[in-house]
């Protein structure tokens, strides 16, 4: 489950193609040659799905194994993330609303009249995907189910355990009835011994 | 040792929630039992499942027979409405309660054996697969219905821009004594609502339903629909009437320009939405699940809280008998005590009872001396 890029892309109607304002990529997991090609399909597919997406849209499209989802909020500002296919759209969008309130709190306005792609320099977007990369960690809903499987599983040991201690209990009491009934047995059988026979 | 415990049976029975495994009793069955008795629970569980399954294609095979019917009446619209509704809530509740159960089957199968948890599997399969049988036959109905009533739309809207294009056919005169009662009273022509309706078919329908203007229409294509409805008409309705005089039958079904604003609205919002609708769809559903997880948790605890107010029982019972045993055993190391002391106290008496008997002896001896 990895995130392979992440972008923030510009659209507008003044603009016939989307303007990528900030990427990040993680390709170490391809050949150093291949990594070119790799980031200019990603750029390429970026474009390409931004151009389609509505403001207000969230998408997420499959292409060669990877899934890019994209998301355009209502003012034109939008962005992409490439995933595998195992990743959780629904962290990937989170992520995504996540990253662009950042950027257009820190930016201001000032994103909206940018044209050259690249152009915006914005660190907390490889923060960003580093800290997805692991989903678990990161989107909290996840992390709440992970905990919530670990607490449950704890209590079905839980439960186990108390069983076993009630068939001990069980034991316990039975043993304890069993030592009673011999107790009894013996004070009666003492009692016995001392009144009616005299020892010579 | 065994008082009479009933009443506390009853207050816990009461006290559990109806759903959970009842405890083990008193006397304390083995863990296995518990895991029958789950199995046994499981069972039941699936029974009340299956019959939901039945309950719910009941009303759907109800739903489907309306929908082939046709042009329905209000009263049907009604009822189909009303159906869907209930269909789906109880499909959603029937599908918490299969995962629900098919998550303690797993759980419990690893305790009961080989034969019982593969038994259990395969009833869990046989479950699933009609259940989504169902679903998929729900689906088509529905599609079925939107169909149906696209085509009442396209219908509708033919009559009337075939009614806008022909001034001299007597059956026009037929269509504006018709179209108040048809349009519910809304407008006094019908006209505007229509172009309502029109303009909000979505994009896709591009067979007749393009929006018109007033007083255009490709007379051709409305031709061939008429002469196409009326026989259709002809066929549910059995009225006989000129080309398209069966339209204006009185089975012309009052599917109010209303209803169909609302409905294409909502068919083309759906359209629009449905993008973001997986997204909304997936935070939901983990949303529900963390939901459903918590719950899970808690009734885990109130089990094991149960679990340990039994113990309690036992614990004072074995108290009991281990206070009955130290008593006893207290007692008898008294008798012992006094036994020993009698013992040794014994020759005590022997001897004074031979002394004096000697004192008996001497004094009868210098009593005779």
């Amino acid at each position: 489950m990895k995130i392979v890029g992440l972008a923030i892309v510009r659209t507008g109607s003044d603009l016939n193609e989307p303007v990528p304002l900030t990427v990040a990529t993680e390709l170490s997991s391809f050949g150093f040659f291949q990594r070119q090609s790799v980031k200019e399909m990603l750029m390429f597919l970026t474009k390409t799905f931004m151009k389609r997406t509505e403001p207000g849209q969230r998408q997420s499209v499959e292409h060669e194994g990877y899934v890019v989802h994209c998301y355009v909020r209502s003012d034109g500002l939008g962005g992409t993330v490439t995933t595998d296919g195992e990743y959780p759209a629904r962290v990937a969008f989170v992520m995504l609303g996540q990253l662009l309130d950042e950027f257009a709190q820190k930016q201001g306005d000032s994103w909206k009249t940018v044209t050259t792609p690249e152009s915006v320099s914005f660190p907390p977007a490889d923060e960003y995907l580093q800290k997805y990369q692991n989903p678990a960690e990161a989107d909290k809903i996840t992390k709440i189910q992970k905990d919530l499987d670990e607490t449950t599983q704890i209590l079905h040991k839980t439960i186990d355990s108390v069983l076993e201690r009630g068939v001990k209990l069980d034991n316990l009491v039975e043993k304890s009835n069993d030592l009673s009934a011999q107790s009894k047995l013996f004070y009666k059988s003492a009692k016995k011994t001392n009144s009616c026979c005299v020892v010579s | 040792m065994s008082s009479n415990r009933t009443h506390e049976f009853m207050a816990l029975a009461q006290s559990l929630p109806a759903g959970s495994p009842p405890p083990t009793s008193a006397n304390g069955k083995k863990g296995d039992s518990d895991a029958y008795q789950e199995l046994r629970n499981f069972h039941t569980t699936a029974a009340g499942i299956s019959r939901d399954i039945a309950g719910t294609s009941a009303l759907l095979s109800e739903l489907s027979n309306l929908v082939r019917q046709g042009f329905a009446q209000p009263q049907d619209q009604a009822r189909m409405n009303q159906l869907v509704m209930h269909i789906k809530s109880q499909i959603e509740g029937l599908n918490g309660r299969l995962d629900q159960a098919s998550n303690t089957m797993q759980k419990q199968r690893r305790k009961v054996g080989q034969q019982a948890g593969e038994e259990a599997a395969n009833m869990m399969d046989g479950l699933k697969s009609t259940f989504a049988e169902a679903a998929s036959d729900f689906k088509k109905v529905l599609q079925e219905r939107t169909d149906n009533m696209k085509e009442e739309t396209d219908f509708q809207k033919q009559v009337y821009d075939y009614n806008n294009a022909d001034d001299d056919d007597p059956i026009p005169n037929m269509s504006s004594l018709y179209a108040p009662p048809v349009f519910g009273g809304a407008n006094s022509n019908g006209f505007p609502a229509l172009d309502l309706t029109s303009s909000l078919m979505s994009p896709g329908d591009n067979t007749s339903s393009l929006p018109r203007p007033h007083g255009i229409s490709s007379s051709y294509s409305g031709s061939d629909i008429r002469q196409r409805r009326p026989l259709e008409y002809n066929n549910s309705y059995g009225s006989q009437n000129s080309l398209g005089g069966s339209l204006y039958s009185t089975a012309q079904p009052p599917l109010t320009p209303l209803d169909i604003q609302r409905m294409e609205e909502e068919r083309g919002l759906q359209q629009q939405l449905i993008p973001d609708q997986d997204y909304l769809q997936q935070r939901a559903d983990a949303m529900s699940q963390v939901e459903s997880n918590i719950v899970e948790l808690g009734t885990i605890f109130n089990k094991l809280a149960v679990m340990v107010q039994e113990h309690r029982e036992m614990v004072q019972r074995v108290d009991d008998n281990v206070q009955d045993a130290n008593t006893n055993i207290n007692m008898s190391m008294e008798v012992l005590t006094d036994t020993l002391m009698s013992l040794r106290t014994n020759r005590m008496l022997a001897f004074r009872v031979f002394s004096v008997l000697v004192l008996f002896i001497i004094a009868f001896i210098i009593f005779f001396a």
